[in-house]
Order: structure tokens, then sequence, then C-alpha cells
């Protein structure tokens, strides 16, 4: 199994491919896993790339810590895969949701270390208080629905899976401070977002929730380099729409 | 025995070592894995299982097989449905075809 150290933190890491600068993946939160890419479409912007996955934080099979959640510091272990496996040169990124957040706070604090940044159906800021209540609502029943369907699946047919994608989620809400650092997040001001020099795609959802689609807006708005696709898909995109979010990604990737 | 046979015979035993010490867990070794065995109903392996699994094959079957490639191409009612035997049929069809 390669995990291993980096930036203090036993981090689960997984290469697809060769050729060309890295390409540095990051998942979204909860339910996310070196997985949502690695049988998605990290196969197929392997061909010709080197594919970097790793595992967030208190994620898949990397260490759960009681803090470091917030996006600088999700962005620093980010950086110290970047070190480790970027090859020396700037690498681009892709993230989705959570990871999709990090990626960014990560891409504005160090411009020089980023390629291409491509950022999907991201959320800015990451939770909100709203969004805490229903995951943490009495019955469950609300958390559940925000589930994908495949995951629902696993997860109300009560077997081996539900019970640890249960306690990976149960573990990650009361025994990390990782909703009240998001909470707590200071937002990446306009300014900030404007001064980024580099393209940026924003691959966003058509039947997402309103968080995801203003988030869209307003970096269409204040980033000079965007480069808005929306894609007929949930936020779950990789699952709903494999084939068409490779191609946007690797023409975006090669341009 | 056909070398097809003998590569799918091979397959699955080395399959059911892997799955067990995958999952790692006391039943899994009672539990008899066949061609028929699912994946994710009789063995309940996550995904992020199957990634420990496919880095397995890899070190074993090499270039020869693209696990991550094979599955991504699935809709995910093919994945959910997944049982051993297509992955031995996979296995055995790219070693006699490589």
């Amino acid at each position: 199994m390669p995990v291993e150290p980096l930036g203090g933190l036993k981090t689960h890491v997984q290469t697809l491919g060769h050729g060309g600068p890295a390409v540095v993946m990051l998942h979204g939160m909860f339910i996310g896993s070196i997985a949502s890419w690695y049988f998605s479409i990290a196969p197929v912007l392997a061909s010709g790339r080197r594919v970097v996955m790793y595992d967030l934080r208190g994620h898949g099979l990397t260490e759960r810590t009681g803090g470091g959640y917030g996006l600088r510091a999700m962005a620093q272990h980010l950086d110290a895969v970047v070190d480790r496996f970027g090859g020396g040169g700037p690498v681009h990124l892709v993230g989705h949701s959570y990871g999709g957040a990090i990626a960014l706070r990560y891409a504005v604090d160090r411009p020089g270390k980023v390629g291409r940044l491509a950022v999907v159906e991201a959320p800015l800021p990451v939770l909100t208080p709203e969004h805490v209540e229903a995951m943490k609502s009495k019955d469950g029943r609300a958390a559940v629905e925000m589930m994908p369907p495949w995951q629902q699946h696993a997860f109300l047919t009560g077997g081996r899976r539900a019970r640890r994608l249960a306690d990976r989620g149960i573990a990650l809400l009361s025994e990390t401070a990782m909703v009240e650092e998001l909470l707590a997040d200071p937002d990446i001001p306009d300014e900030v977002l404007a001064a980024y020099p580099g393209d940026v795609l924003l691959c966003y959802a058509s039947e997402t929730a309103a968080r995801m689609t203003e988030t869209l807006h307003r970096l269409a708005r204040v980033m000079p380099g965007a480069r808005p696709r929306v894609l007929d898909a949930s936020h779950y995109l990789h699952r709903d729409a494999p084939a068409a979010l490779a191609e946007v990604i690797r023409e975006f990737l090669d341009a | 025995m056909s070398t097809l046979e003998a590569h799918k015979s091979e397959a699955l035993q080395a399959i059911s070592a892997m799955v067990q010490e995958v999952i790692g867990e006391e039943w899994v070794r009672e539990t008899p894995i066949t061609l028929e065995t699912s994946f994710t109903h009789d063995l309940e392996l996550e995904s992020i299982e199957l990634v420990a699994l496919s880095e397995k094959l890899q070190a074993r079957y090499g270039a020869t097989i693209d696990f991550p490639a094979w599955l991504s191409g699935m809709e995910l009612e093919q994945i959910i449905a997944l049982k051993v035997g297509d992955l031995v049929d996979y296995i055995a069809r790219c070693q006699s075809n490589p």
C-alpha cells in the first residue's frame, strides 16, 4: 500500500500513466477518496500523462487528525504531495467539490507552482450552517439524501460497506474539528481571485445545489482566466458524465 | 486443459488470495470465493478496497492488464453487478491476446 508521510501526515497516494507535467487530482468530502477518480476519469487522463491521486486528510486511507481541515491547512498538505510527486515543475490541478476549493486556495496562494487549474463543482464557502444542519439532522434522512445514488444503495442495504461508510463519516463529524474549521474558514476575497494569472476551468453541473451555481457565477465574474463549462449532470459529474468531463478536462489541459 | 482454462484457474486462485488480503477480516477466509461471487453483494468490497485490489493486480500482471481502464469503461450498474468470474475472464483474455 503506497502510504507515506507527507507534510506530517500518513498519506495514501496512487499514480497512473506516464509523461508530461503531473496532473494532481483531489476528491470531495466524506464519501470521496482516490477511488472517485481512479475508476472514473483518471484512466482516460492518464493516457500520455502522469496522474497523481491522493486521499485527503481523514479520507480513504490517509490519516485522520483532530484538526487541519481548513483550506490553507489542506493546501499545505497538497504542497507536500506536489513537492514529492510533482516532478519538479508546475503541476496541473483537478479538484472536485471540497478538493476543488483546496486546489483553488493552493493556486491563488502559490500561482508559480500551478500549470492548469480545473475546478469541478467546488462551493465557496465549502460549508454553510444550513448544509451542516442537514448533515447532522436527527433522522439522518437528509444526510442520506445528499449522497449520490450508488452510495445511498450501499448505505441503505445495511451491510459491511454501509457500516464502514457511516463509521468514517461519523468519525469526521464527531472526532475532528472539520466542520467547525470549515465554517470559520476565511473566504478567498474577490481581489485575490482576480489577481490569479492563469486560466481556470470551471466545470459545473446543471443539476446541482444553488451554492455551487452561485460559486460558478462569482468565480466566472471575478477571475480573468475563467473558462466556465456546465455539463448535464448532478454534483457527482465524474459518475454521471465521465466521458464528457474527461473530454472537457483533457481539452483544457492540452490547450 | 487449454491455455485459456489454465489462465482462468490461475487467475481465480490469485484473485481469491488478493481479495482475502485486501479485506483482511476473519469471515472472508471462511467464505469460498467462486466465479459467481459478487464483489459488491457478496464481498461488500468498498471502492477504496477496489483500488487496493487494483494495485495487487498490477503488481502481479503488470501491463498485461489495465484494471482501472477496464472498470472505468463500465456503467455503474455493471460495476455493482461485477462478479469474480468477470475479472477472471478479463485477465485470461488479456493473457491469451497480449
